[in-house]
């Protein structure tokens, strides 16, 4: 990079970014630069940089100036001014959302500052498609010295040593699962990294394989070299266009240089990458379904053991690791195991990666160290909750995971204390909530997704989920029974029991980490037909406030059922019939003053009931 | 043979066993005589672990594991009943009831259910969980087999029987979650699926889901433990398949397949379109008594002792008027080793026959005389060996018609050990999975084959050969592509080390028989199996041609050779005569009889005397396998319908009206004869 003076700018191309905007955004510069005749300049795309919800961003190097929400229109005054003149357009600054004052470079907004990036450390300053940028910045490094200066047992060896633990949902000690399979004779073996990445609302691993696939490459040569497979599968869902074109590059590029193909690095090993192209069902991110998937049948899991280490894909033994477990390898061959181990916690060495989601202020993929409190990821980096709402629960690992309240907020995030407190590090989806979620509705939102995504293979996932799901409905539509939260509780047992694979034994996590600490929810209702959150559509009820109402109509006029009385003209006070209306909402929302109020006031002679039950 | 593995020792129930390393629990279970319920699971397929029927406690684990899957570890304590496995198991049951509409009432399999049994046995008498199920469709498409959805536990069982055993890949899984649904190809229905009728699917589901078209009521026919069962075997093809009859009330009700997982035999016990529903079809008008053509021309009932002092008579006197080219006797090779023996007795030394022949002597004749022409005296191939060939070649058969088992092997073979398959000829079935396809244009058959034979011999060595080979092969060929194809099949048939050659003799020559010899020719140049055995399976017409030629019941002469017949004896086994050669020579003869099961529609204007006699399933003996080595007993599943009398009763009775001693006195005596002239 080097050549002081000389200005980079930096236009981010992840999918996030892309979606916003940025591709006009880089063209317009482009040809501003070109139109003003600046010479000094030059542009460079890449992946994502991970503050996709203030996309388009537009970074300058050297000065390390962040622009945020950089559309085509903002880009003449970025080349006039900035670019020309030297001078920085504030407007398009970071704005702290605490106290509004902009922030003009990176390194001072919180949500950067407080990360530590190993995975993601080159995420958003190098260009993805160009081989080049990726050496320079250190990629390739740690593989050629594998080949040269350590025997398979030692790179096996050193991982054990890091501690590292796989990313992509369980935790499992890659150097051990590695171990495994290096010690079991076949004539293959295959290294596949696992790019499925089914869960709603992550993204994580195509933000990475969008960013620095050739560091994911290189994770996978060093992998193969120390099981001993000469070949590798990456499972990319084909709803990753973007990852797979640059994967595709990636692939053609490092074959170029000889990294990869006959005897990669000029040693005597001989690995190669093929790309597969699975069909997006959040199963087949399931290691033994996935291979199913590449064999060409149906992505079913199958019963462990055997263990894809000793028979995998063909039959033969076979490393299945997570996109982040791979793309940290590199590193801890560059910097040692014991540097890796310093960071994160003892049993969890290490950074962890989430997509960081929801209700709070900064949306967009992070890394910290394991460890991190979760009060400081959501309060810190995400900036606290949007719109100055009050915090209620973060869940973490998707659909297999668990929902956590306030008093958790306290709680290192790594593998055992999420585990302990109920939920999963998952494959790092974390989205937090404000007091407008209902947990009950959330339950259900996860449920839905699961039985939705049951392979149906065994009879507790498919059809356990769905009586689960079933009840969660009811309850939502203010039809739920007094027995029917001890029924949730035995449905979440038979299927935890009794399922194959972890998508039917995690499923029923979010309606146990719920019920667990939302239970008055649940109970509000069920007994009282009240949704404390106002969310569940069916126990709402609107009525006009008549000391704010301005009579002006706007919420007659609206409303599709004709439920409001009232006369503008006659001046006769505007009433909701609870009979008729539909609870739409129409009349809340259009009202300009905010004098419909929503409430879900419940059944209160349900009471008896409800004590009659608690017995 | 076990001695050299080292025993696990496990305790299952509280009770110490020491079973084989690798086994699953629910092995060990059974090994020892516990029971673990199972649904999705069976023996003959590979394990699945889908229902949770089966699951088990191991080491107390808070999780319970599927005791199918799950292989034994040494010192592992497996619990397979308590409270709390019960009340999983009575879950799943209630998932499952709940799950579909299960209205056993109406349901042909009710009383040999194993979805119903599972419910008495775990006492499952309510629904705790709400019915959820959707109206699901029923498919009738096909004249064999229906699937009702609505019955459908989702088992897996007729996905993997499709795959494993018959090879056939239409059956999947269709949707995900709850929605998944059983599915033909591409979601087709049966009838438009390219379903092979095999019905292995139909005989592993565990319910009502899938039940064939003929007899389906089951349920009125009281539950299996009412049925007699019979196993024996199919005398159809020549493979002798296993098969097991469930009969009542004198009706056979299915028939199974012996399904093994092991490859003792290497189709695995499956049955065929023929085996499992050829029986249950109602074919024609069944004989039940003697019919005589009266003085007006039509033909009438009468008594046995009339229509067989008739039909001695005739046969007599024709014997008398014209010495022994006056009789002939033809013979179905679908008949049994003992019925054939005493047949061809009673015609050749009894009536001094003129000719003996069976209703393929013109495909015996063609083999016959390319045997003739072999240096050295050699065997067939056994269909067994397909699994072991590299190279498959077939020419003119089609074995999904003659022989549907071998056409399953092939296509086996083809998935588990990618071997190459070519086919020249019609195959609808095989070639969608063959390597290559040619067709196969009847006049240039000879032509081709011997163009094959020389271009896969002198493949790279006589320059001046292949390029006249090549010649000749653009010549015959219809296309460039298609002779592309037959340079690649050339080119496999001479680099494969242990290649197989199918024919069927009678298909491709019906005329010229060179082809036929030149393929002979080529398996002999690629090397003999082990035993003077040729790399050359040929498929016969019949289920006992191979019997019927070894007997010599087939001619080796061209049928009149020897001067025309005025009287003929037809045996039939149950076919209906439809050959023209054949009704042509059968046409103008002074006396015809007919013995058969059926009225011969086609020669009811032909025939003087009709002969009631059983059909295979109603009779003892033996037949001889496809490729004449082994023989097997089958056995009698039903009686023959009142009035019919069986073949041995028959031909004795022929025998003593026309004076002839045929030196067996007993069906025993028969049946030692035709043993030793077997070779066993
Ligand atoms: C239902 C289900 C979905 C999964 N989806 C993913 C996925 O999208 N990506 C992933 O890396 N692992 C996923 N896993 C975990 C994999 O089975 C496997 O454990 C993982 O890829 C191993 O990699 P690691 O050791 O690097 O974590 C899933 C597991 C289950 C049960
Ligand atoms: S737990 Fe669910 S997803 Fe997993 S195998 Fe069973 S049915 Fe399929
Ligand atoms: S009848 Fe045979 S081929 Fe057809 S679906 Fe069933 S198993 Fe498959
Ligand atoms: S049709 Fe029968 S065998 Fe097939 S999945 Fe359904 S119940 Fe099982
Ligand atoms: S019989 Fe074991 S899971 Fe179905």
């Amino acid at each position: 990079m080097g050549n002081k003076g000389r200005k980079t700018i930096i236009v981010c191309q992840g999918t996030g970014c892309v979606s916003s905007g940025a591709t006009p955004t880089y063209k317009a510069l482009e040809e501003g630069i070109r139109k003003a005749g600046l010479t000094d300049i030059q542009m460079k795309l890449t992946g994502c940089h991970g503050f996709c919800q203030r996309g388009p961003i537009v970074i300058i190097e050297p000065d390390g100036v962040f622009y945020s929400g950089v559309q085509e229109k903002n880009c003449e005054e970025i080349v006039e001014s900035h670019l020309k003149n030297g001078q920085p357009v504030e407007g398009l600054f970071y704005k702290d959302p605490a106290t509004g004052q902009p922030i003009a470079t990176y390194g001072e907004i919180p949500f950067y500052a407080n990360q530590e990036r190993i995975v993601l450390a080159r995420c958003g300053h190098i260009n993805p498609e160009v081989i080049e940028d990726s050496i320079d910045s250190g990629i390739y490094r740690a593989a050629p010295r594998v080949f040269w200066e350590m025997p398979p047992a030692a790179v096996i060896e050193e991982i054990k040593k890091a501690g590292l633990r796989g990313r992509g949902g369980a935790g499992f000690p890659t150097g051990v699962k590695w171990g495994f399979c290096a010690n079991v004779e076949a004539d293959q073996k295959y290294i596949i990294c696992n790019a499925d990445e089914g869960d709603p609302g992550a993204f994580m691993d195509r933000s990475i394989l969008e960013a620095t696939p050739h560091q994911v490459l290189e994770g996978m040569i060093i992998a193969g070299y120390a099981i001993g497979a000469t070949k590798g599968y990456i499972y990319a869902r084909a709803e990753y266009p973007l990852a797979i074109k640059r994967l595709g590059i990636a692939i053609e590029q490092a074959r170029e240089k000889g990294f990869l193909g006959r005897r990669v690095f000029g040693s005597e090993f001989d690995f190669d990458i093929t790309i597969f192209q699975g069909a997006g069902a959040f199963v087949c991110g399931e290691e033994t379904a996935l291979i199913g998937s590449i064999e060409g049948g149906r992505g079913m899991p199958r019963t462990r053991p055997p263990f894809p280490a000793v028979k995998g894909l063909w039959g033969r033994p076979t490393v299945i690791n997570n996109v982040k477990t791979l793309a940290t390898v590199p590193e801890i061959i560059n910097r040692g195991a014991e540097w890796f181990a310093g960071i994160g916690t003892e049993k969890s060495p290490g950074t962890a990666v989430f997509a960081l989601t929801g209700k709070v202020a900064n949306c967009g993929l992070i890394e910290v160290p394991m460890g991190t409190p979760l009060r400081k990821i959501i309060f810190d980096i995400g900036g606290g909750i949007v719109d100055g709402g009050r915090f209620k629960a973060v869940q973490t690992g998707g659909p297999s995971g668990g929902c956590l309240p306030e008093e958790f907020l306290d709680t290192p995030v790594d593998f055992e204390n999420l585990a302990k407190a109920g939920s999963i590090m998952g494959s790092g989806g974390m989205v937090v909530m404000d007091e407008s979620t209902c947990m009950v509705d959330l339950a259900r939102y996860f449920l839905d997704f699961t039985q939705k995504e049951s392979c149906g293979k065994c009879v507790p996932c498919r059809m356990g989920t769905k009586h689960m799901l079933e009840i969660l409905e009811d309850i939502c539509e203010g039809r739920g029974e007094p027995d029917d939260l001890s029924k949730l509780m035995e449905l979440a047992d038979a299927i935890k029991e009794g399922s194959l694979c972890g998508l039917g034994q995690t499923a029923p996590n979010p309606v146990i980490t719920t019920m667990k600490y939302f239970r008055h929810e649940y109970e509000a209702h069920v007994h009282e037909k009240r949704c404390p959150a106002l969310k569940c559509k069916a126990m709402l009820q609107y009525h006009v406030n008549q000391d704010a109402c301005k009579l002006c109509g706007t919420c007659k006029k609206n409303c599709p059922a004709d439920a409001i009385r009232g006369d503008k003209k006659k001046k006769i006070p505007f009433e909701i019939d609870v009979d008729k209306c539909i609870r739409c909402g129409m009349c809340h929302t259009v009202c300009p003053v905010g004098a419909v109020v929503k409430t879900s006031p419940g059944i209160v002679n349900d009471h008896e009931e409800a004590a009659e039950a608690a017995n | 043979m076990e001695t050299n593995v080292e025993k696990v020792k496990i305790t299952i129930d509280g009770k110490e066993v020491l079973v084989d390393p690798g086994i699953s629990i629910l092995e060990a279970a059974r090994q020892n005589g516990i029971h673990i319920p199972t649904l999705c699971h069976h023996p003959a397929l590979s394990s699945w672990g889908g229902c949770r029927i089966c699951v088990v406690e191991v080491d107390g684990s808070p999780k319970l594991a599927a005791s199918c899957v799950t292989p034994v570890r040494v010192g592992v304590v497996v619990v397979t009943s308590n409270e709390r496995i019960i009340e999983s198991r009575r879950t799943i049951l209630e998932f499952l009831f709940a799950e579909r509409n299960h209205n056993c009432m109406i349901c042909a399999q009710s009383g040999d259910c194993e979805l119903q049994k599972l419910a008495y046995e775990l006492q499952v008498d309510h629904l705790t969980v709400p019915a959820l199920f959707d109206e699901f469709p029923t498919d009738i498409t096909s004249a064999y087999l229906a699937i009702d959805h609505n019955r459908c536990i989702l088992c897996g069982r007729c996905v993997r029987a499709c795959q494993e055993i018959s090879g056939a890949r239409v059956l999947n899984f269709n949707n995900r979650g709850p929605h998944n649904l059983i599915g033909l190809d591409l979601s087709e229905t049966r009838e438009a699926s390219t379903c092979l009728n095999c019905g292995v699917c139909m005989q592993v589901c565990p319910t009502g889901a899938i039940y064939d078209r003929y007899r389906t009521h089951y349920a009125v026919k009281g539950h299996d433990t009412a049925w007699q069962t019979t196993e024996s075997l199919c005398p159809q093809c020549g493979l002798m398949c296993p098969a097991i009859f469930s009969v009542h009330d004198n009706t056979v009700l299915k028939i199974d397949g012996k399904l093994e997982a092991d490859d003792s035999r290497p189709d695995r016990g499956q049955l065929c379109y023929k085996g499992r529903f050829e029986v249950l079809k109602t074919i024609g008008k069944r004989l039940t008594r003697p019919m005589l053509r009266n003085g007006d021309g039509t033909l009438a009932e009468e008594s046995w002792e009339k229509a067989l002092d008739l039909t001695a008579d005739r046969l007599r006197a024709a014997t008398r008027a014209k010495k022994g080219a006056a009789i002939a006797g033809l013979a179905s090779s679908m008949h049994s080793n003992e019925a054939l023996v005493f047949f061809r007795d009673l015609m050749g030394r009894g009536l001094g026959a003129g000719c003996i022949d069976t209703l393929d002597g013109a495909h015996f004749r063609i083999v016959h005389r390319a045997w003739a022409g072999l240096d050295m005296p050699l065997k067939e191939a056994s269909w067994k060996m397909i699994p072991e060939a590299d190279h498959i070649l077939i020419v003119g058969a089609d074995p999904y018609q003659t022989q549907p088992i071998v056409s399953s092997l092939i296509r086996r073979t083809i998935f588990e050990n990618r071997t190459k398959v070519s086919v020249i000829g019609q195959q609808a079935d095989l070639f969608p999975f063959a390597a290559h396809h040619l067709p196969l244009k009847e006049g240039d058959a000879s032509l081709l084959i011997k163009a094959l034979l020389d271009e896969a011999t002198d493949c790279g060595t006589d320059d001046v050969k292949m390029a006249q080979a090549a010649e000749l092969v653009r010549k015959l060929c219809l296309s460039e592509t298609d002779a592309a194809v037959f340079h690649d099949i050339a080119r496999t048939v001479s680099e494969a080390s242990n290649p197989l050659f199918i024919t069927v003799a009678g298909l491709i020559t019906a005329a010229d028989d060179s082809g036929f010899n030149s393929l002979v020719h080529l398996s002999r140049l690629k090397g003999l199996l082990p035993g003077s055995t040729l790399r050359l399976i040929i498929l016969k017409p019949f289920g006992n041609s191979s019997g019927a030629w070894k007997l010599g019941l087939a001619s080796e002469a061209e049928p009149g050779s020897k001067g025309q017949a005025t009287a003929c004896v037809l045996f039939l086994a149950g076919e209906q005569v439809s050959d023209p050669d054949l009704l042509e020579r059968l046409t103008g003869l002074d006396f015809l009889v007919v013995i058969s099961p059926y009225i011969p529609e086609s020669l009811a204007d032909m025939a003087d005397v009709l002969i009631p006699c059983p059909l295979w399933i109603e009779e003892d003996g033996t037949y001889t396998s496809l490729d004449g080595t082994e023989t097997g007993y089958k056995k009698k599943v039903i009686e023959p319908p009142s009035g019919v009398r069986d073949s041995w009763q028959i031909l004795s009775a022929l025998a003593e009206r026309t004076g002839f001693r045929p030196g067996f006195d007993t069906w025993n005596d028969v049946c030692k004869a035709a043993q030793k002239e077997m070779g066993g």
